[in-house]
């Protein structure tokens, strides 16, 4: 039997997609199937223009509705000829990665073709399944479906999908079991060991080959799921436990992708790296050891998610440990200098003292970071949105010295299910019911995320939508004057005025809040 | 850089100060490398170099250039028996912190050492090595055996400033024609969106 791989756009094109690799390794390990990745992405980027590539992004992101007539006249040419490749093979299963809410619009337009001119079942897979169907441009018949899979399934554009994760039920769905946990909308069940795993399989997606901004890289998971239960992250839903990977086999992957690929980069797919300090801290050890025994592994270097913790739990010597071990590039989540914003998100382990302290090590060891925060949270009053700007001058050399790479003020936007930022004291969350009436011409694509602004907070009433705006505005512009490299303002600006545009009355005013509050009991 | 003072709502801020960190080994000989530091031709540090790491702090001018001295070194620092060396003095140049920062290599890497030999040695090299003149000023060179000065990158204005624009000209990012927003992606960017935040400004008005 034979299975086809296909990773679609939006992704990056730096390292080989790690879905694939990783899949097709345990379906021939557990099945003994034949596998072949095609990837479509690097096809498409291979075979169109800078132009077209440029248009098409922006299609795949919803910046623009629809795409001209030679864009998608290539786009149409392009996976006609990409599926030639696929016929080639003759799969009995294709697999697509639809990778996150981006990558549906690419899913819709590869699977009408793939559909015509396959016999074989294709199923798809992969964060981006659960988006809203309204994410695809101009179709109306998409209303009465909550997912993109469904809707692609009852159309009889795919056979099947995996939601949740695919370590598992890839192999329970290709063995016929179409009854297991995450398969055709059934709740899915986390991944029961990441020991059991195999290595990911780089045969026909080979690091060196990708396009790479410094050197090839590939991705590595070490854990899965989150220490932590922050109201505004659901990946406490998606993974409830906390599961870690053996450190000898993370260490012996690295080693191999060494030896074979001659790959020293990688980059963890973790929600965070550092849930586990013990763990942590025996990985590292492991790759300092390695490169202790043989220079062949010096370069090793590596990069992913981190939480913030205090000094006394990562301290001067776990700074050093992980400097030697290679730490190259954090993402870290220190979402507010408010302490009393971070404790109402669920972040009261450390202080402000403390990310003075992250920063101050990342700044000794020559370790850079992404820094994200948030700006409008429900409880941010105007003395919290100040400490915000704080932070901004106090920690300016780290900005200048590359220490906080990029910074990130995310729009707190995402409110539709309050539940979580209300469980805590001082959230009493109102949502406009009227709010998708008053809008008029609304892109389909960003329509989803339209639709989380509409909140206010009783509680806070002053932190109207257009306050929030006006903020997010301002944290823009103070980084720019001060020098704050940023990271997708443009992108997110946009979406911002693309919302605001399209809004009639531009405003949920705090005077609106009895009326509303007569007319919706959201608890 | 130090952060001497803001007001209550943190709109200003004053520059003052850059406190540098500069580690290195060093060997024994008769006594220890001795350095002098002068920024701007002026003596800010006068050091025995017995430890591995030495610090000053220097207020930042127009332009800024620094330099190492290490002047104690003669003959009678270098020991010899049967024609080997059995203790030398020697100084070689570390990591370099700025306020606390690890720095990037070329701040170093981009100057250049002029060592002051010693008549005997450059009597032998003319004698030993026609094919190869004495080189008056040594790039990149950190590890020294001849006592001389060590000019570093010079720098205009805030050094964090000119450090951030330097380090950026230098990062090298591969396939930007394939990813034309890479290098937004790979360093963020300091792009104002003056077009957009105009007209969220005039909706939110």
């Amino acid at each position: 039997m034979k299975l086809a791989f296909v990773n679609i756009p939006l992704q990056n094109l730096d390292f080989p997609p790690a879905a694939a690799s990783l899949l097709t390794a345990i379906v021939e390990k557990r099945l003994g199937w034949d596998t072949k990745v095609f990837d479509f992405n690097m096809f498409l980027n291979s075979s169109v223009d800078t132009d077209a590539w440029i248009e098409l992004e922006n299609y795949w992101r919803s910046t623009k509705e629809d795409i001209s007539d030679d864009a998608r006249n290539k786009l149409e040419t392009t996976i006609e000829k990409f599926t030639e490749g696929l016929q080639d093979y003759k799969p009995d299963w294709v697999a697509i990665s639809v990778f996150s809410r981006w990558s549906t619009i690419a899913c819709y337009e590869v699977v009408k073709i793939l559909r015509k001119k396959l016999k074989c079942k294709i199923f798809i897979g992969g964060h981006g399944i659960d988006s809203w169907p309204g994410t695809l441009p101009g179709r109306d018949d998409t209303k009465s479906y909550t997912t993109i899979a469904s809707y692609l399934k009852d159309q009889n554009l795919i056979d099947h999908y995996i939601t949740g994760e695919g370590e598992d039920a890839i192999v329970e769905l290709l063995g016929g079991h179409t009854e297991f946990p995450g398969i055709d909308g059934k709740m899915p069940r986390p991944v029961k060991s990441l020991d059991d795993v195999p290595a990911p399989n780089y045969r026909d997606v080979n690091p060196n080959d990708y396009y790479y901004t410094s050197e090839p890289g590939v991705y590595i998971t070490a854990s899965k799921g989150c220490v932590r239960k922050c109201t505004f992250c659901n990946v406490p839903d998606l993974w409830p436990i906390y599961t870690l990977r053996n450190t000898d086999s993370l260490v012996s992957e690295f080693k191999m992708n060494v030896d074979e690929y001659g790959v020293k980069f990688h980059m963890f797919t973790d929600e965070l790296c550092n849930g586990s300090m013990k763990h942590w801290r025996a990985f590292n050890k492991g790759i300092v050891e390695l490169k202790q025994n043989d220079p062949k592994y010096e370069g090793i270097r590596y990069r992913g998610f981190m939480i913030c913790r205090s000094r006394k739990e990562q301290d001067e010597k776990d700074w050093e440990l992980m400097a030697k071990a290679g730490a190259s590039l954090f993402m870290v989540g220190f979402e507010s200098y408010s302490p009393k914003v971070r404790a109402h998100m669920g972040k009261h382990n450390y202080s402000n003292d403390d990310i003075d302290f992250f920063l101050e090590q990342s700044g000794r060891h020559g370790i850079k970071n992404i820094a994200l925060f948030f700006t409008g949270y429900p409880t941010e009053t105007l003395d919290d949105f100040e400490m915000n700007k704080e932070f901004l001058y106090k920690h300016l050399k780290y900005a200048k010295s590359g220490v906080v790479h990029m910074i990130r003020w995310g729009y707190t936007g995402m409110f539709r299910d309050p539940a979580k930022v209300e469980a805590k004291q001082g959230v009493d969350m109102i949502i406009d019911p009227d709010f998708e009436k008053k809008f008029k011409n609304l892109p389909w694509g960003i329509r989803d995320i339209a639709l989380g602004v509409g909140w206010i907070n009783k509680l806070n009433p002053t932190l109207t939508l257009k306050e929030r705006i006006r903020r997010r505005l301002e944290m823009h512009e103070l980084c720019v004057e001060l020098g704050w490299p940023q990271t997708r303002s443009r992108d997110e600006l946009t979406i911002l005025y693309n919302i605001m545009k399209n809004l009639e009355h531009n405003t949920i005013d705090p005077q609106d809040l009895a009326n509303l509050d007569n007319t919706i009991d959201l608890h | 850089m130090d952060m001497v003072e803001h007001d209550g709502h943190c709109t200003k801020l004053y520059v003052k100060m850059v406190n540098f960190e500069f580690n290195y080994k060093a060997t024994y000989c008769v006594e220890w490398p001795k350095l002098k530091v002068f920024h701007n031709g002026d003596p800010v540090l006068d050091v025995v170099c017995d430890n591995d790491k030495l610090q000053f702090s220097i207020e930042e001018q127009k332009h800024n250039k620094l330099e190492f001295f290490w002047y104690n070194k003669t003959q009678r620092h270098t020991s010899h028996k049967n024609g080997e060396i059995l203790e030398d003095q020697t100084f070689e140049l570390g990591i370099i912190r700025a306020d606390g920062i690890l720095i990037e290599d070329w701040f170093m890497t981009d100057g250049y050492y002029k060592p002051h030999y010693f008549k005997g040695f450059v009597d032998l090299h003319k004698k030993e090595r026609t094919n190869f003149p004495l080189l008056e000023e040594l790039p990149s060179q950190k590890i020294w055996h001849f006592p001389g000065k060590y000019y570093f990158k010079e720098w205009d204005g805030t050094w964090w400033d000119w450090y951030y624009k330097t380090k950026t000209k230098k990062e090298v990012v591969k396939f930007t024609e394939k990813d034309p927003e890479r290098i937004e992606k790979y360093r963020g960017t300091l792009d104002p969106c003056t077009d957009i935040v105009h007209k969220l400004r005039e909706l939110i008005k």
